[in-house]
């Protein structure tokens, strides 16, 4: 009887070993899982998805429209709409806060189409945490609303990778993925909306202008 | 608009300095606008959500939950991946597969005492299915009565002997088409390897007191029908052959039973170095096969086992083996005979059957293993055998001796032996006129 040798047994076994695909990433994994059970209406997952994503789609809402109450109840409808399409929703290679960012900014243009923008200033920007001259006050929220107006004035990709990228500290990388771009795309917008900002600004000058909180 | 970094490239990687991701540092003002656009985008403060707009919230997607279709079915808490599952069952039979594998030498070696064989019988069973003609069949019966030979032979390494395995050895042969064995030389070779293993391990047995004679017997005639297969011989129904029982008188040969020696001995012979040099002492293989075992197998019913082979007798000029004959070890060198050895020339010429050629020899006076020839005699020294004639007496035979001495034949030249008539004067012997000796002895 012949015996098959070891060498041939291990590349065997290594063949079948390059056959096979690798096991996933755990945490891809274990939020795809949860994806899975919210698409059966698992209230577990739902809420697990809601926890992991709600503060960030909160923040880019309410980066692009100024009254907080109106940012909550967008965000509520972005969530209602995750749990009432998720069944829908097919796992790719994108991340799932990417689907959410999408829904988020239909939301926004659906908000300003029905509603004219009024500037209400009170709600969304916050005191500054340092002592300040009332004064001084009064022209750091002017320069914030300032630049608010010249950030809602840029096309809705523009706002996007300037909120993903500078408000909530994304990478170039990350951008890419939840905007579905490449990253070479994600650079090229990024300079065009600084650019296109910074006009709005005033140029150069009214920019360090803005920074210090004086006025030319 | 005048920027420092005006290639996108550039400042991406300008800005993942001043405003590393995943960081909450902010830059202070740098020389290039888009730099400090950023910055200034950084620093525009977003308020945190709310703790009970984060339940309000929670709440109204609940509700829009609920009001939906009930789910159809539970998943489980964690679901694996299809591959998951292939891969595990993937790595389970090459874990099976391993470990089949590693058994193969031990089932391949497996005695009858051994658990693995039936594991190996199996198999065999299962080659035997296999096959589909007979040549295929054949090769397989005639491989797994080798097998059954070479684990006689290993048993017997232990000091066991089964007699089933020689039985199932003759059996598997005996279930193969004769047709395909005898028409396939590897096949015959196959088989003639089987039967002189199973030969060997009887009488091993045999010497080792591990069975009876009368099953040596039994099974070793069982045998020879392997070994005539293996010579060509197609299987003919038993037949009791007293010449072959007796081992005496000329029977003809069953078919070519190893008519000689030489086809047969290489045969049997060439494994065993002790087998050769019995064949030297003996004419037939079987008796050679019987000295190597040991000395204390009769050589009778190996012999009686080989069909005496009538040519061999006209190839060695060795008279027929009888059963007083025993072989040994070591060749001995024939013995002398003055009665019938022949000196000088051949026996047969001389019409003496069967004797020694004695060498002549001018100076002394050898004798052979003759038929009680002369053996001369040394000088001043009667010899026998010859009529010794006195002086100025007519002697008959031709015995002519010297005066003084009156001596047979094989004298040397002062002592001219009988049988020759070569008489000094005076004495007219009988025999040869001029003659000065016997047979032998000339000057």
């Amino acid at each position: 009887m012949n015996v098959i040798s070891p060498d041939t047994i291990a590349a065997l076994f290594l063949l079948l070993a390059a056959v096979l695909p690798p096991e996933d990433d755990p945490q891809v994994e274990d939020l795809n899982s949860y994806i899975l059970r919210a698409k059966q209406q698992d209230r577990e997952a739902v809420g697990v998805l809601y926890q992991t994503h709600v503060r960030r789609i909160y923040r880019y809402i309410a980066a692009r429209i100024d009254n907080a109450s109106d940012a909550e109840d967008l965000t509520a409808e972005v969530f209602v709409q995750m749990v009432q399409r998720i069944a829908d929703y097919t796992i790719t290679g994108a991340p799932f806060e990417a689907w959410l960012y999408r829904i988020a900014a239909a939301r926004v243009a659906d908000y300003y189409r029905r509603k004219p923008r009024v500037d209400d200033h009170t709600d969304i920007e916050p005191l500054p945490d340092d002592a300040m001259h009332l004064e001084d006050l009064m022209q750091h929220r002017q320069g914030v609303d300032e630049l608010r107006r010249a950030l809602r004035q840029l096309p809705e990709e523009y706002q996007t990778v300037l909120l993903l990228r500078f408000v909530e500290r994304k990478s170039h990388a990350d951008v890419a993925a939840v905007m579905d771009k490449s990253v070479t795309a994600v650079k090229s917008l990024q300079h065009r909306a600084l650019t296109s900002l910074t006009e709005l600004l005033g140029g150069p000058s009214k920019s360090r202008h803005y920074l210090r909180g004086e006025r030319e | 608009m005048s920027s420092q970094y005006t290639d996108p490239e550039i400042l991406a990687r300008r800005l993942d300095q001043a405003l590393p991701p995943d960081s909450g540092y902010l830059p202070p003002q740098t020389p290039d606008p888009l730099v400090n656009t950023a910055a200034a985008v950084a620093r525009m403060q977003v308020p945190e959500l709310r703790a009970d707009a984060l339940v309000r919230i929670e709440t109204r997607m609940f509700a829009a939950l609920d009001a939906q279709t009930p789910p159809l079915r539970a998943l489980p808490k964690r679901r694996r991946s299809p591959y998951t599952l292939l891969r595990y069952a993937s790595v389970a039979s090459l874990i099976l597969v391993l470990f089949i594998m590693s058994l193969a030498p031990s089932v391949a070696s497996s005695l009858p005492t051994q658990p693995l064989y039936f594991v190996k019988q199996t198999i065999e069973r299962a080659e035997l299915a296999l096959a589909r003609d007979d040549a295929s069949r054949a090769q397989v019966l005639v491989t797994q009565a080798e097998r059954r030979a070479e684990e006689a032979l290993a048993l017997l390494d232990n000091g066991a002997f089964t007699p089933t395995l020689v039985e199932s050895a003759v059996a598997s042969v005996s279930e193969a088409s004769p047709q395909a064995i005898l028409s396939s030389a590897s096949l015959r070779a196959q088989t003639g390897q089987a039967a002189y293993l199973l030969n060997f391990v009887l009488l091993e047995a045999e010497a080792q007191t591990l069975v009876e004679a009368e099953t040596v017997n039994q099974l070793s005639e069982e045998v020879n029908v392997l070994t005539r297969l293996s010579e060509g011989i197609p299987p003919t129904p038993p037949t009791d052959d007293p010449a072959e029982v007796g081992g005496a008188g000329d029977a003809p040969a069953a078919a070519s039973d190893t008519p000689s020696p030489s086809p047969t001995a290489t045969h049997t012979l060439t494994p065993s170095p002790t087998m050769t040099a019995t064949t030297s002492a003996t004419p037939t293989p079987s008796a050679t096969m019987t000295a190597t075992s040991t000395a204390t197998v009769t050589p009778s019913r190996t012999l009686t086992r080989t069909p005496r082979p009538t040519r061999t007798r006209r190839a060695t000029n060795t008279p027929q083996p009888t059963n007083t004959i025993r072989p040994t070890n070591t060749p001995r060198p024939p013995v002398a005979n003055q009665a019938t050895d022949c000196p000088g020339t051949s026996c047969e010429s001389q019409g003496v059957p069967g004797g020694n050629v004695i060498p002549n020899t001018p100076q002394g006076n050898q004798g052979g293993g003759g038929s009680g020839g002369g053996s001369g005699s040394p000088p001043n020294d009667p010899g026998g055998g010859g009529s010794s004639n006195p002086p100025n007496d007519p002697g008959g035979g031709g015995n002519a001796n010297p005066p003084a001495n009156p001596g047979g034949g094989g004298s040397p030249p002062e002592n001219p032996g009988g049988g020759s008539n070569n008489n000094p004067p005076g004495n007219s012997g009988g025999g040869n006129s001029d003659n000065n000796g016997g047979g032998g002895g000339r000057p």
